[in-house]
């Protein structure tokens, strides 16, 4: 089997894997580093970002308060350490951005300029119009074309994590073009995947987020932290699911029900459209159940309305949001509302990591949504996720490097040759060779269905047994799937087969993490447990996997200088 | 009843099949709303899993998804179904692009010029991100943020006949992304771009068909871009004559 | 990894006929076209100033009477023509001037250069026919 070699290997073409990518080969020219994405880095979901990214830049601001914001919005499951470090190195990471081409918008004295987010008690979040996802995105991504020593591999699709004696030494990956599974060995890998939001049906989700990383890693031992916690962003168009950014209410627009009010004043009375997101879902489905809301074709919906803005505010800050809602909604939010309702968009949960990124098996990392460290705990606060990915991208690359740099460099021998090649018949000889079973297509919907109704935003003990039941039937279920394409080159349903090999195996961990959550903190939601418990659940749920399903253990919160409060707005 | 079904005509082609593409007819349930990314999936999904096309965000951003959809570069998420005559569509690759399979291009001539025109920040000197941010203007934002708008989709590439002629064309999105860092105040590298930009298959083999303009779906203007680059390299040429030393 | 002849794909060659895919192809072909006309009008011109040169005034105009000539010239202005105006108002989308906060739009480029055009023809036949 043809291998290649590498001193790092990095998962993923995003903004966590580009950033760390670059940190890397900073740490040490002499470093080679690939990178391995199933699609051209610029296609990367980091691209749809729109609202902007924190961090502290202003005298008015203070690292304790953008701290005390994240923990507080967290519902305090967040590990505080991991915060103060956030916050500490998100400046120098939002200066390091701009200084390598981000076009941030500019305030009148030149400097970059910060609005108001949910969740953030002051204006802390820098942006560049409402597409800072895409030009933060492209500025990486083109930075790191600098680096000769960054090769990429663009358009391979890893299959899984080769480890030898507890120790991980690479990965297997289907080259797209050719078809054919190659070894890439590595002294460390780090995973950047991103999140897994097509688990769900209705997501601001791209088709690539299918939790890939996080399979792997799970696979390979490595236990899956938090996955009770998904947040639910409020304004998702309905139907399609694409996302109109938190900073449409951040410059002032408002929520209004069947009845044209203001219907926050009731759930969140103090912060209003700037709530966290959470909260926001919640109030907005309550809303809805209520009979507040309006029927459409794609479901029920609430309103977010922009006609008090005004032409320049809207077409100069947010121009995307006008062109999406003309383009998919075929309304012109300076004259009408916008009609939206809430739906999954971030895992705050994910593969667990400390703050170097380092996930506990050595010469293994993780960074970006892929990873819970946690400081997003059970609610991730608008604009943190971005900056997340360059702080905790960098570390993992400089750890991933400290470490690689001391080591020789793996040999393909056994057993991870072995293991290669039994890769290599899992997907060949017996995925690709069914010619008799159920198409991925039905076995897809019917996850995400379940998915949405069982593990949704309001949760019972009910629902997420019955949500165990199903993904535990559909894993059954898969084994026997086809793939209708026999074709090696560029085999979009085999990648698609086993990107719902990782999701099912993913999505098995919410439920069962959820069920044995008996409170409800931040995203999490239980109607049979509505309060937080902190003498009880204080602590990160981690999910092992087994023969069977997964095996579910605790981890404590460290917890630094911020007591646990009642979590107001 | 024949309302309701909209037919999409597919360019089909499988190296290992097939010794050249052909079009294959599929009918989809139609709905008001739908884009032709919504046909393609459903066709994927219900009928035939081997149709390949690349696809993401389905919001317009990522750049995937680009096709000749009726003889027009356009892409497949941003294509509504009711904006086509008739109920009838047909889905080709991206035009002057070579065919890996179905509707999937090899972009490689692309990844190339990308790293040719060295799109990064060139400085003199670096300062130290502690330091703060290098102060920019809305002005001087203004020069060059139409051209930072650029989602790589190609479609600039499938619309141009010159680089259907000429592949070692520089072409529309490249130049554009070459002029968004020689416009960028913090960017102090023009010498370093202005030999590539303005080489024989630079900005010079560009004949001002305009088609690159029409087709962006982000409103980039590449036309304008390499018009523009032009009349810098032009200048350039009577300074460096003029002042051989001091002209920059 | 970017070794294309490692695997197959089908390259595709651009048709001759082209530009008859859509209008704005068509248009941009009739520009180009126009330096056919204006190419063969120099040489006549051209021929004609040599008359001139070698005779008198009286040779010049008179071959520019000739009714062969005048026809083709007309053929000529149009396409010339066409050409000036597509150009004119591409410059103004490339190079708009400042004015205070505002920039020139197209057709105000093109509007102003047309006059010049008149003023710059006017003088033009002045000089060589009418003095």
């Amino acid at each position: 089997m043809e291998h290649h070699n590498h001193d790092i290997v990095i998962v993923g073409g995003g903004a966590a894997g580009l950033r760390a990518a670059i940190a890397a080969v900073e740490l040490d020219p002499k470093l080679d580093v690939a990178i391995v994405s199933k699609v051209y880095p610029m296609r990367s979901h980091t691209v749809s970002a729109e609202g902007g990214m924190a961090a502290v830049t202003r005298e008015y601001d203070s690292l304790d308060s953008h701290a005390y914001d994240t923990i507080k919005g967290s519902d305090f499951l967040a590990d505080q350490d991991s915060v103060e470090f956030f916050v500490k190195e998100a400046p120098r990471e939002s200066y390091q951005l701009e200084h390598w081409g981000c076009p941030f918008s500019r305030d009148p004295d030149g400097r970059i300029s910060a609005r108001a987010f949910g969740g953030m008690s002051v204006k802390r979040t820098l942006f560049a119009t409402d597409k800072i996802g895409f030009h933060l995105l492209h500025t990486l991504f083109q930075t790191s074309l600098k680096y000769e020593n960054i090769r990429r591999y663009d358009e391979w699709f890893v299959t899984s994590l080769l480890v030898d004696s507890g120790r991980v030494e690479g990965v297997t990956a289907i080259e797209m073009r050719t078809g054919e599974l190659v070894t890439i060995l590595g002294k460390a890998v780090i995973i950047a995947t991103g999140g897994c939001g097509r688990i769900f049906r209705f997501t601001t989700n791209g088709w690539i987020k299918t939790g890939d990383g996080m399979a792997i890693a799970y696979r390979a031992g490595v236990p899956l932290k938090d996955m009770e916690m998904v947040q639910y962003h409020p304004t998702l168009l309905p139907n399609t699911g694409i996302l109109i950014t938190e900073a449409a209410r951040g410059e002032g627009g408002h929520l209004l029900n069947k009845d044209g009010e203001r219907f926050l004043k009731r759930y969140v009375p103090n912060k209003m459209e700037l709530g966290p997101r959470d909260i926001l879902s919640r109030a907005e489905l309550s809303e809805i159940n209520a009979g507040r809301g309006f029927d459409g074709p794609y479901g029920r919906y609430v309103h977010l309305d922009l006609t008090h803005l005004g032409k320049d505010t809207i077409e100069d800050k947010r121009p995307f949001v006008k062109e999406l809602a003309e383009k998919y909604v075929g309304i012109d939010p300076e004259h009408e509302p916008i009609p939206v309702r809430p739906g999954q968009h971030y895992m705050m949960g994910g593969v667990h990591t400390d703050l170097h990124g380092f996930t506990g098996m050595p010469g293994l990392y993780a960074a970006g949504e892929v990873a819970c460290v946690t400081m997003n705990g059970a609610n991730r606060l608008g604009s943190n996720s971005l900056t997340e990915c360059l702080v905790f991208g960098a570390a993992a690359g400089k750890a991933a490097a400290e470490y690689a740099l001391k080591l020789n460099s793996p040999s393909f021998g056994n057993p991870v040759q072995g293991e290669a090649m039994m890769e290599e018949k899992r997907i060949f000889d017996q995925l690709l060779k069914h010619e008799q079973g159920e198409r991925i297509s039905t076995i897809r919907t019917e996850m995400q269905d379940s998915m949405d109704k069982h593990v949704g935003i309001y949760r019972d003990e009910n629902s997420l047994k019955e949500g165990c039941r199903i993904i535990g039937d559909l894993k059954t279920r898969l084994k026997n799937g086809i793939v209708e394409d026999k074709d090696h080159i560029y085999n979009t349903e085999l990648v698609a087969a086993l990107e719902l090999d990782f999701m099912i195996a993913v999505a098995e961990t919410m439920p069962y993490s959820a069920i044995l959550r008996h409170e409800s903190r931040g995203a999490h939601y239980r109607t049979d447990y509505t309060k937080r418990d902190d003498t009880n659940f204080l602590k990160h749920s981690v999910a092992y996997k087994t023969a069977g399903p997964p095996r579910i253990d605790y981890l404590p919160v460290t917890i630094t200088r911020w007591k646990p409060e009642e979590r107001v707005y | 009843m024949s309302q309701n079904i909209a037919t999409i005509r597919v360019t089909r082609y499988r190296p290992e099949k097939d010794s050249k593409p052909y079009f294959q007819e599929y009918k989809v349930p139609y709905r008001q709303d739908m884009v032709v990314l919504d046909a393609l999936n459903y066709i994927k999904a219900e009928i035939d899993g081997s149709l390949t096309y690349r696809w993401s965000c389905r919001m317009g951003v990522c750049g995937s998804c680009g096709a000749n959809i009726d003889g027009e570069p356009k892409l497949t998420c941003a294509s509504f179904l009711h904006d086509f005559k008739g109920r009838t569509i047909t889905v080709e690759p991206m035009a002057n692009f070579p065919i890996i399979k179905d509707l999937v291009v090899d972009m490689e001539d692309f990844m190339e010029k990308l790293v040719k025109i060295k799109p990064w920040i060139i400085r003199e000197k670096e300062t130290p991100p502690e330091q703060g941010e290098y102060k920019q203007s809305a002005q001087e934002l203004e020069r060059y943020s139409q051209f930072s708008s650029c989602i790589n989709c190609m479609l600039c590439y499938a619309a141009c006949p010159i680089y259907g002629l000429n592949e070692k064309f520089l072409g529309p999105a490249a130049t554009a992304l070459a002029y968004r860092y020689i416009e960028d105040s913090r960017d102090q590298g023009k010498d370093v771009r202005f030999p590539i930009v303005h080489e024989m298959e630079g900005v010079w083999e560009c004949t001002l068909v305009g088609e690159c303009s029409v087709v962006c779906p982000k409103g980039v203007d590449p036309m304008l871009a390499i018009q523009k680059a032009k009349i810098l390299g032009a200048t350039n040429a009577i300074k460096s004559l003029l002042m051989p030393r001091g002209g920059r | 990894m970017g070794d294309t002849s490692r695997y197959p794909e089908l390259r595709r060659r651009l048709s001759p006929g082209w530009w008859t895919a859509n209008r704005h192809y068509a248009m941009y072909m009739v520009r180009e076209w126009t330096s056919l006309f204006v190419a063969v009008y120099s040489l006549i011109f051209i021929y004609g100033l040599s008359l001139w040169a070698t005779g008198s005034r009286a040779n010049f105009l008179n071959f520019l009477k000739n009714p062969a000539i005048v026809g083709f010239g007309l053929v000529a202005l149009v396409f010339t023509m066409y050409h000036a105006v597509t150009w004119f108002y591409l410059l103004g989308a490339i190079s708009p001037i400042k004015i205070g906060r505002s920039k020139t739009k197209p057709w105000q480029a093109l509007v102003l250069n047309l006059i010049l055009l008149v003023i710059v023809s006017y003088l033009a036949i002045w000089l060589l026919v009418l003095r």
